[in-house]
């Protein structure tokens, strides 16, 4: 039986659509599936489109001390990342709203001041460009936040794109390099076969050599149903967008103890995040936004963005978050299962897509890795539950 | 921000205005209305069609007249987006023009919280029209402690609009049907002790018993042990060239800014579209001395092969067949040309709209060339019949079934409108078009049986009524069948829109546009949507979702494309909120 590309990918979400993006440019046949939803129908449509640097607050209110210290290496890959999105924006044939404005996590209280203290100082160690403003300094530099805040944690490498133009960008660019895309593909099940990874989808039987799995929260059913035991898990989490506004709010705005993430999109939206849990909807079993999740993320939103008051909230929405053991990736072979390749994200997939992306590729293409995958590789031992 | 307009008040006819005269502010600039009507109204009155900026830079003002569009929406007292037709007109009010990105107000530097009121009643009823005015009558007469509640501050919903405070009944007038019907309705539900409450937005459903509000007197949290959604329809209108432009708007817009507030935004209206509201709007313009340049009607002539669908509506429901009859009747002495078998094509004109184009339509649904006719208006409306307002019901996840000939969805529920949700009934237009007079039987038979379920003990004479309401509502499913066979036509779609008509009203995205994102690979209508914003806006994807399926379906080759039927999982699914709600009426200080 002939095969249907020599690299199949599973899910077409920032990963999936970006690492075809690079697959098809290292000229491999590669064909994405997708569900009925649709490219970036799940997290990547859903997401914030923040792009991190600072180690979040609630890792580190969920986190002991050493452990915080443990995952800090991963802030020069963040680093990376973010670096890298400002180099690939530019190939992309479409515009993706990129913008470095920087970001501000604020204090509201002597004790989060302290947690920014404490916080700023591990990451100025892995050599971050992040400063800790006073009081004047963030009056000055933001102006519309609320009178309490007294003081914030400036990142000025921080920023966002706009996500599901991102999706898309990846997904032509990948189309015009040749890669194939098919919609209303749920995979169920996959089977080595001989040379061949074969998969049972709603679109019929296909074939390839090669399987990538970036299914983000579907990565799980499949990986486990093989035996592979990741431990991965995920949660719902939800968003919510104010009416468009003239833009005051240039920069991504965190807060040092709540949940929050708020930035203003370039159409003008204030968009209100930070992993507030939501629900999955009664009927169709859909990501739902939650009441008292919307009620409270507004409410940190407008006790630090005071303006926000009588602007309209115009959406809210929801998606899966997915979590690995360790918080880090998981890219490239598996070992002991020929052809199969994993690019699944820890939260912020975001922010680390395109060059986990790319890694992934290289991987999957057997090129020389542009930068160390052992700390991501699918066998490492930090993952092992 | 606007041209000269053939806007006015009208005076008399059986009405007098009584609300006292107050000015207000337009853009800086004072402008004069009566209190207690709304300001959509008094600006309308006063030649102020255009309210606003779209994303475009093109002009926007009332499209719906009813809450559902928010393209009247203006900033009033620093408030961004706050509707103008739901929003009452009070001295020195401080309004301006919308834009499409609205400006916060300065850093107030804290924000005062508003703390949510939480409120438990036996039954609560959304939605203040027919259906749910019969269905708190009905809770209420089984003893069940009643609370009923609409955005609207008046009420009657659509079939019993009332006039607003700013206009009363003339000494020894009658008010029509509607009028008196409503009144007489309104006054028994507030004798028998349900607390109504208007000025309420529902604006998320979270569960049966979980439903969030914004009030005038701040947020409330309803606990209902019953919940009965009578939400009503809005009208439904495909896209055609020059249908954004201010002076186009729904023929229930113009319905309302007579019925409710005896004003005529225009000096010329042409009213257009399919269904029998056309003609009872039109006649009552008429009949109020207003102009109306024409009625187009898609659906051929009434003739020989509807003699019998005419016949069982007139065995079913006589007086509304010689309402219809009275209605054409009118026109014809007022010489206002009825046409049959034409459709407007386009509306043009600069800042707003000054012409209306209409056509014969071929069989591929576009204008048949030389069959065009030019009509001078500065109203155009147009009316395609209705969608439900099925929003809250679904995000209950109340299920809901495609009708692949109207291409509506349709409530699932049983003879008492019980849904598929426990403790959840619908009722009304929300849940199918049916009309008013099976909305009021509905809305009476969900009441009482959600009263029953909380186990009141029924009077008998109670429960006589619900049997007679059962056998009057068969009736009323079947005079609604007749009518809408009456007026059959192809249910209109895309064919009208060219390529640089936007399909998406708020965010202004155009067919070609939306077309581009299907030719570079979307195959949904969330990846449509991600492409081009298209259903992003602040209507929340009510006048779009229709043309994106068309669009979809086309490009798959889908057979017999044209107007597609959605099913239940392709509508775009609902999300919180129903409306736009402020923030701050939403937002809590979480517990640190
Ligand atoms: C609300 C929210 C906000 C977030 N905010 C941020 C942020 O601000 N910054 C940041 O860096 N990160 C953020 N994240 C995380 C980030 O969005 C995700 O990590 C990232 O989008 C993951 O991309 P993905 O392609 O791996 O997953 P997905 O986008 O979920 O893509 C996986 C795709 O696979 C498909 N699929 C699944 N199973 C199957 C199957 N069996 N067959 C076929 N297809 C399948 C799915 O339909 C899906 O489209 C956020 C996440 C959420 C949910
Ligand atoms: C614009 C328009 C004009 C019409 N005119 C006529 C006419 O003249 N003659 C005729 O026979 N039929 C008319 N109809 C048809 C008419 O809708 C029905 O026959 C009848 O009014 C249906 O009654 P109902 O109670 O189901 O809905 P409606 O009468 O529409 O009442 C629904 C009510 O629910 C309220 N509501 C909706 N959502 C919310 C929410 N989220 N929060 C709070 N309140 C909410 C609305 O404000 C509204 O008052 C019209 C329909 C429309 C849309
Ligand atoms: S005209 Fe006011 S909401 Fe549509």
């Amino acid at each position: 039986m002939s095969a249907d590309a020599d690299v199949i990918v599973i899910g077409g979400g920032l990963f999936g659509c970006a690492t075809a993006y690079y697959l098809a440019a290292f000229g491999l046949d590669t064909l994405v599936l997708e569900r009925e939803g649709g490219l970036g129908a799940d997290a990547s449509g859903a997401t914030a489109g923040n792009l991190h640097l600072q180690l979040s607050p609630s890792t580190y209110a969920q986190k002991d001390e050493a452990w915080i210290r443990s995952f800090s290496d991963t802030i020069p890959f963040f680093r990376d990342c973010v670096a890298f999105w400002r180099e690939v924006v530019p190939t992309l044939p479409r515009d993706v709203e990129l913008r470095i404005t920087g970001g501000l996590m604020v204090a509201q209280t002597a004790a989060q001041l302290e947690t920014l203290q404490r916080k700023t100082a591990i990451e100025t160690a892995q050599g971050l460009d992040i400063a800790l403003l006073s009081r004047a300094e963030v009056a000055t530099l933001a102006p519309y936040l609320a009178r309490d805040v007294l003081g914030a944690a400036w990142c000025p490498g921080e920023g966002m794109a706009n996500p599901m133009l991102s999706v898309a960008a990846f997904a032509d660019g990948a189309r015009r390099a040749g890669a194939r895309f098919r919609t209303g593909a749920n995979v169920r099940a996959m089977t080595r076969d001989g040379s061949h990874w074969e998969l049972d989808s709603s679109a019929g039987l296909l074939r390839a050599p090669r399987v990538v799995v970036a299914a983000g929260h579907g990565s799980a059913a499949l990986t486990d149903a093989l035996g592979l035991s990741l431990g991965l898990t995920s949660r719902v989490i939800q968003m919510a967008a104010s009416e468009p506004c003239a833009p005051f709010v240039p920069h991504l705005v965190y807060h040092a103890e709540q949940r929050m993430t708020l930035k203003q999109t370039a159409n003008g939206n204030v968009l209100m995040g930070g992993g507030w849990s939501a629900s999955l909807d009664g009927r169709f079993g859909r990501p739902a936004a939650l009441r008292e999740s919307i009620e409270g993320a507004l409410g940190v939103a407008v006790a630090v963005v005071p303006s926000l008051a009588p602007v309209n909230l115009l959406r809210t929405w929801a998606g899966y978050n997915v979590y690995t053991p360790d918080g880090r990736p998981y890219l490239g072979a598996v070992p002991g299962r020929d052809g199969l390749f994993l690019a699944i994200c820890n939260t912020y997939g975001f922010t680390l897509g395109p060059l986990c992306a790319l890694l992934a590729a290289e991987a999957v293409a057997g090129r020389k890795p542009s930068h160390d995958l052992a700390a991501f590789a699918p066998g490492r031992a930090s993952a092992r539950q | 921000m606007s041209g000269e307009s053939g806007a006015r008040r009208l005076h008399g006819g059986g009405f007098r205005a009584v609300g006292n005269a107050v000015t207000f502010t337009f853009d800086g600039a004072p402008v004069r209305g009566l209190a207690g009507e709304s300001l959509a109204a008094s600006l309308a009155a006063a030649g102020l069609i255009r309210t606003g900026t779209r994303r475009t830079g093109d002009g926007q003002g009332v499209f719906c007249g009813m809450g559902v569009c928010q393209e009247c929406v203006v900033t009033v007292d620093g408030r961004p987006g706050t509707r103008a037709c739901m929003t009452e007109t009070v001295a020195g009010l401080a309004v301006s023009g919308h834009a499409y990105a609205v400006s916060p107000p300065a850093n107030p530097g804290v924000w005062p919280e508003a703390i949510p009121a939480s409120l438990s009643t036996d039954v609560l009823v959304v939605g203040g029209g027919p259906a749910g005015l019969a269905a708190a009558r009905a809770a209420a007469l089984c003893g069940a402690a009643v609370t009923l509640v609409d955005e609207r501050r008046r009420f009657g919903g659509q079939y019993y609009k009332q006039l607003a405070g700013s206009q009363a009944f003339a000494d020894g007038a009658v008010p029509d049907r509607q009028y008196a019907g409503g009144r007489a309705l309104i006054a028994e539900v507030a004798r028998l002790g349900v607390s109504m409450i208007g000025g309420v937005t529902v604006w998320g459903a979270f569960g049966p018993h979980e439903i969030a509000a914004d009030t005038p007197d701040g947020p409330v949290l309803f606990a209902p042990r019953r919940l009965v959604l009578a939400t009503g329809a809005y009208e439904r209108v495909p896209p055609f060239p020059g249908w954004t432009l201010p002076g186009v708007m729904t023929t229930g817009a113009v319905q309302s800014f007579l019925r409710r507030y005896r004003v005529a935004p225009g000096r010329r209206i042409l009213i257009a579209g399919n269904g029998p509201l056309n003609l009872q709007v039109a006649s009552e313009l008429v009949k109020a001395g207003a102009a109306v340049v024409a009625v187009i009607e898609t659906a051929p002539a009434p003739g020989l092969s509807h003699a019998f669908a005419l016949a069982s509506a007139a065995f079913e429901s006589p007086d509304l067949v010689r309402d219809g009859i009275g209605y054409r009747l009118g026109l014809m002495r007022a010489r206002v040309p009825v046409l049959h078998g034409l459709a407007l094509v386009r509306a043009e004109g600069d800042d707003s709209v000054q012409r209306a184009v209409v056509a014969k339509l071929g069989a591929d649904g576009r204008a048949v060339p030389g069959t065009e006719r030019v009509f001078e208006a500065d109203i155009v409306c147009a009316g395609y019949g209705f969608l439900s307002s099925n929003e809250l019901a679904r995000s209950l996840g109340c299920g809901h079934d495609a009708d692949p000939v109207r291409g509506v969805l349709v409530a699932r529920v049983d003879g008492d409108g019980r849904s598929t949700r426990e403790d959840v009934f619908l009722a009304g237009d929300g849940a199918a078009m049916n009309g008013a007079r099976a909305a009021l039987a509905q809305g009476f038979l969900a009441g009482f049986a959600a009263a029953r379920d909380l186990g009141r003990t029924i009077p008998a004479e109670i429960g006589d009524e619900a049997e007679r309401t059962r056998r009057d509502l068969r009736r009323h499913l079947r005079f609604q069948a007749a009518l809408w066979s009456i007026y059959a036509a192809p249910r209109p779609g895309m064919a009208l829109a060219d390529p640089a008509t936007p399909i998406c009203r708020c965010e202004g995205v155009t067919r070609a546009e939306a077309q581009a994102a299907i030719a570079d690979g979307a195959t949904t209508i969330g990846e449509v949507k991600r492409r081009t914003r298209i259903g992003m806006g602040r209507c929340q994807g009510r006048y779009c979702g229709a043309s994106v399926a068309e669009l979809l379906a086309g490009a798959a080759g889908a057979a017999g494309s044209g107007p597609s039927a959605p099913s239940e999982t392709d509508v775009q699914a609902p999300r919180q909120p129903a409306r736009p709600v402020p923030i701050g009426a939403i937002a809590r200080r979480p517990e640190p």
